[in-house]
């Protein structure tokens, strides 16, 4: 399209006499002309949609404005309302933690719950079962007395000999040590509940003395975790509960003695 | 910044008195244009009412760098008329404006005969100055509402003739009306 049929055809763009197709046609070459051009073209538009030339003379109605103004203004509140209530649809975080994680919040609490009462009933059973333990079970008592050196170490001097051990692991307490434990003579399956072991975090030892020997064999390994500490151990129910002992962690030269036996 | 371009963002954002404005200065031209084109006055008014809705709503669209702000009102309101004489089937004929035009030919009732002669008597008295082809697309065209393609398959000449007689039509009529108001 050259200037002169851009020009030609701006009167009939300006009057809405273009169908779409010639429409677009008109909006490329408008597009692609000089700026001189364009500017003509859109003075020449200008001059066609103000012509009153093939309007009629009529007055506008009294009135017009208000039912416009109203029109537009009606159009607007709709608008705001629809815009209100889609906004409201389409929080989108707010809205998935409202309603879409409802389900999710609902387990979770559902889930604590649950927790919070199998862990009281399962706290109730285990201070049941220690205190039927402690009542039935057999007592292993400590055979020596610890002594502070510092927050850091601690001695243990076995009753009525001379060798005193030195633990070099940080000592939380030097309460009496002390154990019970309870074994199912038909199944072997022993409980034992230990409290105040000397130091914390070591590893100890439950054996038992031989018949025939007197050597002291080890049953079970366990670790003491804190003050109280309760444990399950497989034992041979022909064991006798008398030849209990718990050997220490290990001291300075890396052996283990007995501190704790039955009697 | 362009002042229509100013007033165009109020009226996208709502402000009253900026629509206010905008019926100030296009209202009466919207009317008059609605009047000649819709086939009642109550048509004509609600029409009216529509456009500035309709500029309201695509105000955010307005580019003062494609057309001076009278255009691009003027032209949504045309294509908004059209649209709904298309829709309602209610526009008129331009069969009937091509000869002597008779509105209870039109099926026009008695009271709206005086209006429609009102509406076009000015315009039809400037249209019949021009040559036979100008007047036969501008009656069609302008009046009738009819696309220039469909004009030309009617009367089977080219897109391109029916185009140029159009806006050399115009052209006559707008410089005839302006000699007219510098004579008057």
């Amino acid at each position: 399209m050259n200037t002169q049929d851009l020009l030609e055809q701006a009167s009939l763009d300006a009057l809405g006499l273009l169908d779409e197709q010639e429409r677009q046609a008109f909006e490329t070459a408008f597009r692609a002309a000089p700026p001189a051009v364009q500017s003509q073209v859109r003075r020449e538009q200008a001059r066609f949609a103000a012509s009153e030339a093939m309007l009629p003379k009529v007055d506008v109605p009294a009135g017009l404005k208000f039912r416009v103004m109203a029109a537009v203004r009606e159009a607007i509140q709709s608008f705001n309302r629809v815009e209100t209530a889609r906004r409201a649809e389409h929080t989108p975080f707010l809205r998935s933690l409202m309603w879409n994680s409802t389900p999710l919040w609902r387990a979770a609490c559902i889930g604590f719950a649950t927790a919070t009462v199998t862990l009281a009933v399962f706290f109730s059973f285990v201070s049941e079962r220690v205190k039927q333990i402690e009542a039935t079970g057999t007592t292993i008592t400590s055979i020596g007395e610890q002594a502070m050196l510092s927050p850091e170490y601690s001695t243990f001097k076995l009753n009525g000999g001379s060798i005193e051990h030195r633990f070099m692991h940080r000592v939380v307490q030097a309460a009496a040590a002390r154990a019970v434990i309870e074994i199912n003579p038909d199944s072997g399956e022993a409980h034992m509940i230990v409290k105040n072991l000397p130091v914390i975090g070591a590893d100890y030892a439950l054996v038992a003395k031989g018949a025939r020997d007197g050597e002291y064999k080890e049953i079970a390994k366990f670790q003491a975790l804190s003050t109280t500490n309760m444990f399950r151990a497989d034992m041979d129910p022909e064991i006798e509960p008398g030849s209990l002992g718990i050997l220490g962690p290990a001291v300075e030269g890396g052996t283990s003695v007995l501190i704790m036996s039955v009697g | 910044m362009d002042e229509d371009l100013l007033l165009m963002q109020r009226v996208a954002a709502g402000d009253e008195l900026a629509v206010g404005d905008l019926y100030d200065r296009f209202g009466s031209l919207v009317y008059r244009m609605a009047y000649q084109t819709m086939p009642t006055r109550s048509d004509a008014e609600d029409v009216v009412q529509e456009v500035f809705v309709r500029l309201w709503r695509t105000a955010d669209r307005y580019d003062p760098k494609r057309a001076a702000l009278v255009t691009w009102v003027m032209l949504l309101a045309r294509r908004h008329m059209v649209d709904r004489l298309r829709r309602v089937q209610a526009r008129v004929r331009a069969g009937a404006l091509e000869e002597s035009w008779s509105p209870a030919a039109a099926g026009e009732a008695p009271h709206e005969n005086l209006e429609t002669s009102e509406r076009f008597e000015s315009v039809l008295e400037k249209i019949k100055q021009l040559p036979e082809l100008q007047q036969i697309v501008v009656k069609r065209a302008y009046l009738g509402g009819q696309t220039l393609k469909q004009i030309g398959t009617e009367l089977g000449i080219p897109l391109g003739t029916i185009k140029s007689a159009l806006s050399r039509a115009l052209v006559r009529l707008r410089e005839s009306a302006s000699a007219e108001e510098s004579a008057a």
